[in-house]
């Protein structure tokens, strides 16, 4: 633990010196999260508030459905960018190799690697997830209707779409350490848009509603199925192969 | 002596090819060990797999009498790559402090200061890596592999890409490392000189199979060509080069501008019959005298010896 802790440190550190990707990071995930927030906002949460009787279901699931893009999304981003950065960088600067001389384990390297993706990502998506959440209530919900929260709605945006993206960036720092980080990249990309709008499509027809547990536990499904795939590909995690990957 | 790395019959395939066909050397405590051979030749996979970094086929290995698998023995080693796994994102203190976290280095900030002191980088410690020169960041790389006061320093080529001035300090650094501080260092090079000038031994890999081994003065003696060098006012000319040849007594190897060049070894001619041989020829001569076998043309000779006729 020792060890995943200081190359999780090293991580983190070495993402936060690189201001300008952070930036454009920070400034991407915050436009889709606002251009998500104003889109759920004006097509369906106004729409339903000005009704004689608000059905509150339906404004649960549109507002359970811009907390979850917004978590997904500015986590989904950070992860992903960082991931293929730092993997590509230190796989060619032979910085993981020379960690692998030390006593440090190829296990330490990929999970204090991918924690240290992860964690700041997490810190992220909660603060801009909460920001959404207080911005859509006070502009379309309050004082109306005040603000509209569910239990599943807090567990799909703070718990089940970070298990997701745990396992996640897991998996693509399990296939970019063994493998090509361009092929963990790849993952990482496809995953984010396929996964988000599968999900919204289906939210948006009710189902399930965004605001339901079943909503969750299809999240938490997809974060299972992930786990198994880090499960099954964790025997391939050896420095030999780390070494002689490129 | 013990041996502080020892190898047996190391063989490793990556993927169809046989990288390594049954190395075996040993590194004695406080040798400088030079690890010589041509590019492909299998001196990384022979360092990779000494730092743990490769699995051996077959055969057996060990660094301070200890199995590099277990984290106890990573502790007593220091190592130098290429590429030399630095981060550019971290100043060169923030670099040798992670290292020496990991490490578990107590009382790391004493230690890091004598390393940087070491390799001459106290002043630039605290500026980004990224803004090192190459031979900065090899002499940070060291000091790296110094930061835990490792008894065993395995580094593969650290003087690549460095200009010359470069080379000749850390070829300083190197040699005070290593009676200074009393180290077993294994060195992987190209550079013939370089390992010459601070190697007591050395292995030559070619193809996989270490094709000389032991110590250098003695395979200088042993195996070397040592010369007798002719110097002579002007090149001989071609009629005199011919003559020579027509003499197989007198060991005529080559003319190399001014210097003609013959056997040197045991049964060779003497200075002075050859002397006399040129000047009977009208060749001017300016001075005589013998010559060792260099490293490079050992190096040569056995390479070409492994090529076959």
């Amino acid at each position: 633990m020792r060890y995943t802790a200081l190359v999780m440190k090293a991580a983190m550190r070495a993402n936060f010196r690189s201001p300008a990707v952070a930036a454009v990071i920070a400034g991407v995930a915050l436009m889709c999260a606002a251009g998500l927030a104003v889109l759920f906002g004006t097509l369906f949460i106004r729409p339903e508030v000005a009704r004689a009787a608000p059905d509150r279901s339906v404004l649960e699931n549109h507002v359970g459905l811009v907390m979850f893009a917004t978590s997904f999304v500015c986590i989904g981003i950070y992860a992903s960018v960082f991931t293929f950065q730092s993997l590509t960088r230190e796989k060619d600067r032979g910085c993981i190799q020379a960690l692998l001389a030390t006593p440090v384990a190829p296990r330490d390297v990929w999970l204090g690697k991918s924690l240290g993706v992860f964690l700041p990502g997490l810190a992220f998506a909660v603060v801009t997830t909460l920001a959404a959440f207080l911005g859509v209530s006070y502009t379309y919900l309050i004082p109306d209707i005040g603000f509209i929260i569910t239990p599943w709605m807090i567990i799909t945006s703070f718990v089940a779409v970070p298990l997701v993206y745990l396992a996640m960036t897991l998996v693509v720092h399990l296939v970019g350490l063994t493998g090509r980080p361009a092929t963990g990249n790849v993952i990482a990309q496809v995953f984010l848009p396929v996964m988000m709008s599968l999900m919204i499509n289906l939210a948006v027809r009710k189902v399930p509603s965004a605001a339901s547990w079943v909503f969750t536990v299809a999240l938490l499904g997809v974060a299972a199925a992930a786990g198994i795939i880090v499960l099954l590909l964790r025997s391939k995690l050896t420095a030999e192969r780390i070494t002689l990957s490129r | 002596m013990t041996a502080a790395i020892h190898l047996d019959g190391i063989r490793k395939r990556l993927g169809a090819r046989e990288v390594l066909k049954g190395v075996t050397f040993d590194v004695e405590t406080g040798d400088i060990f030079g690890y010589l051979g041509p590019n492909g030749a299998g001196k990384t996979t022979t360092i990779r797999i000494l730092l743990g970094l490769l699995r051996a086929d077959s055969g057996k290995l060990d660094v301070l009498g200890s199995d590099i698998a277990l984290a106890g023995t990573r502790m007593k080693i220091g190592f130098v790559l290429d590429p030399d796994g630095l981060y550019d994102s971290m100043t060169g203190m923030e670099n040798l402090r992670y290292y020496a976290d990991i490490y578990g280095v107590p009382g790391a900030g004493a230690g890091i200061d004598r390393v940087l002191g070491l390799v001459g980088l106290a002043d630039r410690a605290g500026d980004r890596v990224g803004t090192y020169s190459k031979g900065m960041r090899q002499r940070l790389s060291l000091a790296r592999a110094m930061v835990h006061n490792p008894e065993v320093l395995i580094l593969d080529e650290p003087t690549a890409g460095v200009d010359p001035t470069g080379q000749i300090e850390i070829r300083r650094i190197l040699l005070d490392i290593a009676h200074a501080e009393k180290k077993t260092v294994l060195l992987s090079s190209h550079n013939l000189d370089e390992v010459q000038r601070i190697c007591n031994r050395v292995a030559i890999i070619d193809r996989g199979q270490i094709r000389l081994y032991g110590e250098l003065e003695e395979l200088r003696q042993t195996m070397g060509r040592s010369s007798i060098v002719i110097e002579t006012g002007a090149a001989a000319a071609d009629s005199v080069l011919e003559d020579l040849r027509r003499q197989p007594g007198l060991g005529f190897r080559e003319a190399r501008g001014t210097s003609l060049l013959f056997e040197g070894g045991e049964g060779a001619a003497e200075v002075s019959d050859i002397i006399a041989f040129l000047t009977g020829r009208g060749v001017k001569i300016e001075g005589a005298g013998r010559r060792e076998a260099s490293l490079e043309e050992l190096y040569s000779s056995i390479l070409q010896e492994a090529e076959g006729p």
